[in-house]
């Protein structure tokens, strides 16, 4: 009896042909070093032989041999016209990847491909991830997935789509992927949303989502595998929206508000209590008190969301969210997003050129650097590489900002950034080291604060900020907050500036003036910039173009924590 | 009996037999007539082989209902689409077929280089694989704006105090107050350009200064420096091949390109076209 070989029997095509041999009465034997092959392709009756023979599907046939031994020998590009051309004619030997097969991998495989090239532990650290992009009704809920582990991992699944039956739109399952993902592939991964304040309500509910009353599960699952949000991008800053937060100041910053994503449904004032930040991690502390677990209980971080390929933002220098925002002496006064139906239109000079996500990891590592954002210990910038500490704890003493290595008395009487402050000791109050360092080649700073949020006595979410120093010897008044702004040095129509206000940096230890220990509490510092012309104001000199009425030609760059909670 | 079976004609029949059956099966995908779909054994394989990537479980029964239903309504529409022509003069169906083919096509790995290869490469490109410079240091750092205009003076004081073996301290800061073997884009990343620039050819040994940073002005100490210097293959081996082969890459596809490129006599009509 005839023995057939079939090498990639394991693939698409192999499968099949393979389905047919047993069916025909044959004995199979397949050849497959499973790169892209499935050992659950594998038709029963047939014995599996792993192993290489280059590329089995494609060396089944002498075609496909004499392609492979040309591309060995330096003549990829006379083989890629010889398959395309037999591809035309109808040519294409049985195993060669197809639609459906191999080739569709082919870009998940590259990204792999790409993070594993470039990894360079201790220099330049490249994670293995994919965004998630759920979208539905134009509501944004994007997730970027990010694996602790390395390629051959991250190569035994596939991303997470959103089109059903084999992806979906909604969080809870992606979420079901994640455990599932780390079952099969031993690598940790997590989960970072974005752009809430595209959501429409919809990135951080309280009562329901998806038609689904929430529940222990929904909050214990999403603090398991969320443990970043990233606050500000491209697409606007969603730390704090003036609605919510009248007394703040600074909450005006970056703000896109007018609808969702595609503009296709225009925002209503309800909606922003559901997908700002600081709403988000206030209400985190009442589900918390209802459900047992804190859904929202995250550090934040800032990222480009750049589609250029372009990693990095500066205002002097930004290069647009996608190619269509390439410098240019138009893009100030283009469109973005526009939705005649709903009115709802955002303008190119309101994409902002933010931001970067800090981490402070032990070292330059996606091990070391994955298990920091898993705990939270992680900042964002909406621009500059600023350098921030907070730490928490009850013995933090004035002297503590006169010393030269904060990070060691930190560590050693408190709880880093992302941790968790317990049992308060009889009659103390929380007590912070917090220090910022500015940007090497950028502005100095105006002011640190303080951003606390409780939940009070009658169940109800409170906030309140606190400036804790102050740049130029300004006066903090008794209600903690200084009044006297720090000066503007920009020049609009030459876009310059002079760091002859401000502080190159700034330390103090903090005590909280009114803490209750029996109210859930989180603390988080938010690092302010001086004046600094926005990327407009470079634009507008540069190309000599005149801004359309409105835009913002002037911002104070700024850093936000990851918070550390109080519980009772 | 035994003769027959030897008999060439019959293993061709036989033969032609199965290669028939097996024809006609994996052509069994294949609509035989327009309103016809018809799933093959494998297309359902396939289908619960993609479910399982994606959730590590086979679909159940339900599921996997699902699944083909939603490959049928995707098939119908596709078919009605096609029919309707409506993948023609799309951006994004044109963009996508595209791609395809690359994706195809790009499959082709390159030959791996040869050690000689490298090594011509590297020499060829030695700016962009230097081992940079290193540097020990530690520094003094004063804060211009608290100093004002005692700046100078202040900091000629602190120079004297060290010069004279005592250990002065300068103004408290967040910065490193030493750096042990560092590279120079590290001092680059924390001191700032102009800083790290000024240390080049600093003596070593005794303090140096004021140089100035974005933070200040500061007094330095170099405990040692060594030179940036050309790397060998042996230090830059990995990093010379992953270039190398990123740019044969680059030149197979370019190559590919052209040649198909080649097949082809473009004209374009520009007539009344605004250009600047």
């Amino acid at each position: 009896m005839t023995i057939w070989l079939v090498t990639g029997g394991c693939g698409f095509i192999g499968s099949h042909l393979c389905a047919a041999l047993v069916a025909a009465g044959q004995r199979v034997r397949v050849l497959d070093n499973l790169s892209t092959g499935r050992r659950e392709n594998l038709v029963p009756g047939a014995e599996l032989l792993v192993g290489d023979v280059g590329d089995p599907e494609l060396l089944a046939t002498p075609q496909g041999r004499k392609w492979y031994d040309e591309i060995r020998g330096g003549k990829g590009a006379e083989a890629a016209i010889d398959i395309i051309t037999s591809f035309g004619k109808g040519q294409l030997p049985k195993g060669f990847p197809v639609p459906g097969t191999a080739a569709y991998r082919n870009a998940w495989q590259q990204t792999i491909k790409a993070a594993e090239t470039y990894n360079e532990p201790g220099r330049f650290t490249a994670f293995i991830g994919f965004e998630w992009t759920s979208n539905t009704g134009g509501n944004n809920l994007h997730r970027n997935v990010i694996f602790r582990g390395s390629g051959p991992q991250a190569s035994l699944v596939e991303p997470f789509t959103t089109q059903p039956p084999l992806g979906s739109d909604n969080p809870v399952d992606l979420w079901k992927y994640m455990a599932a993902t780390e079952q099969k592939t031993g690598s940790e991964v997590l989960a970072i949303a974005h752009n809430g304040n595209l959501s429409n309500g919809r990135m951080f509910p309280i009562v329901e989502a998806f038609g689904k009353k929430l529940d222990k599960e929904y909050v214990q699952t999403r603090a398991k595998w969320e443990p970043l949000y990233e606050t500000t991008q491209t697409k606007g800053t969603g730390e704090a929206h003036p609605f919510l937060s009248p007394n703040d100041e600074f909450a005006n910053f970056e703000i896109w508000d007018k609808g969702n994503l595609d503009g296709s449904v225009p925002k209503t004032k309800d909606m922003l209590e559901l997908e700002y930040a600081r709403a988000g991690l206030k209400n985190g502390l009442k589900l918390e008190a209802q459900l047992g677990t804190n859904p929202y209980k995250f550090g934040m971080i800032g990222s480009t969301d750049a589609h250029t390929g372009l990693a990095a933002v500066e205002e002097d220098n930004f290069f647009g969210k996608t190619a269509p925002q390439e410098p240019s002496p138009e893009r100030m006064t283009a469109v973005f997003i526009d939705n005649p139906k709903t009115g709802v239109k955002i303008m190119d000079w309101e994409v902002g050129a933010s931001g970067f996500a800090a981490v402070w990891a032990t070292e330059n590592t996606r091990e070391a650097i994955f298990d920091a954002m898993k705990r939270r210990e992680a900042y964002g910038t909406t621009g500059p590489r600023m350098i921030v500490r907070l730490f928490g704890g009850w013995d933090f003493a004035p002297g503590d900002a006169n010393n030269r290595m904060p990070a060691a008395v930190g560590y050693a009487k408190g709880v880093p950034m992302g941790g968790d402050l317990r049992s308060a000791p009889q009659g103390k109050s929380p007590t912070f080291l917090v220090a910022a360092l500015k940007d090497s080649i950028g502005a100095n700073l105006d002011r640190i604060q303080i951003v606390k949020g409780w939940l009070d006595k009658d169940g109800k979410t409170q906030e309140r900020v606190y400036d804790v120093v102050v740049s130029g010897g300004r006066a903090i008044d008794a209600d903690g907050r200084c009044k006297t702004p720090v000066g503007n040095t920009v020049d609009v129509e030459n876009a310059t500036w002079t760091n002859t206000i401000g502080a190159p940096e700034l330390i103090t230890v903090w005590k909280d003036p009114q803490f209750d220990a029996n109210h859930r509490t989180f603390y988080y510092a938010r690092v302010i910039e001086i004046p600094t012309p926005r990327w407009t104001a470079y634009d507008a000199k540069r190309f000599g173009t005149k801004p359309v009425p409105g835009t913002t030609m002037v911002l104070q760059e700024r850093a936000y924590t990851a918070p550390i909670w109080y519980a009772p | 009996m035994r003769r027959l079976l030897q008999e060439p004609l019959l293993h061709f029949l036989i033969l032609g037999a199965l290669l028939f059956a097996l024809y006609s099966r994996l052509q069994a995908g294949v609509p035989k007539a327009a309103d016809e779909i018809v799933l093959s054994r494998g297309q359902v394989q396939s289908l619960q082989a993609q479910f399982q990537r994606v959730w590590q479980r086979p679909p159940t029964a339900e599921e996997l209902q699902e699944l083909v239903e939603s490959w049928v309504r995707e098939e119908i529409f596709y078919r009605e689409g096609l029919a309707m022509g409506l993948d023609r003069d799309d951006p994004v169906v044109r963009r996508r077929v595209g791609q395809k083919l690359e994706f195809i096509v790009d499959g082709t790995t390159p030959t791996p280089p040869s050690a000689a290869e490298l090594q011509a490469w590297l020499d060829a490109h030695t700016d962009k694989y230097q081992i940079e410079p290193r540097y020990s240091l530690t520094q003094i750092y004063f804060d211009v704006a608290r100093h004002g205009e005692k700046l100078g003076a202040d900091v000629a004081a602190v120079r004297r105090a060290l010069d004279g073996g005592k250990t002065p301290a300068g103004d408290a800061t967040l910065l490193p107050l030493a750096l042990d073997d560092a590279g120079a884009s590290e001092v680059k990343r924390i001191f700032g350009k102009e800083f790290a620039e000024a240390l080049k050819g600093l003596p070593v040994g005794a303090w140096q200064g004021p140089l100035r940073s974005g933070f200040g002005v500061h007094l330095v100490k170099l405990s040692a420096s060594v030179a940036g210097r050309r790397a060998t293959l042996d230090e830059v081996r990995a990093e010379v091949e992953r270039d190398l082969l990123h740019t044969r890459t680059a030149e197979t596809n370019a190559a590919r390109y052209q040649k198909l490129r080649a097949r082809y006599t473009v004209r374009t009509d520009q007539t009344g076209t605004a250009t600047n």
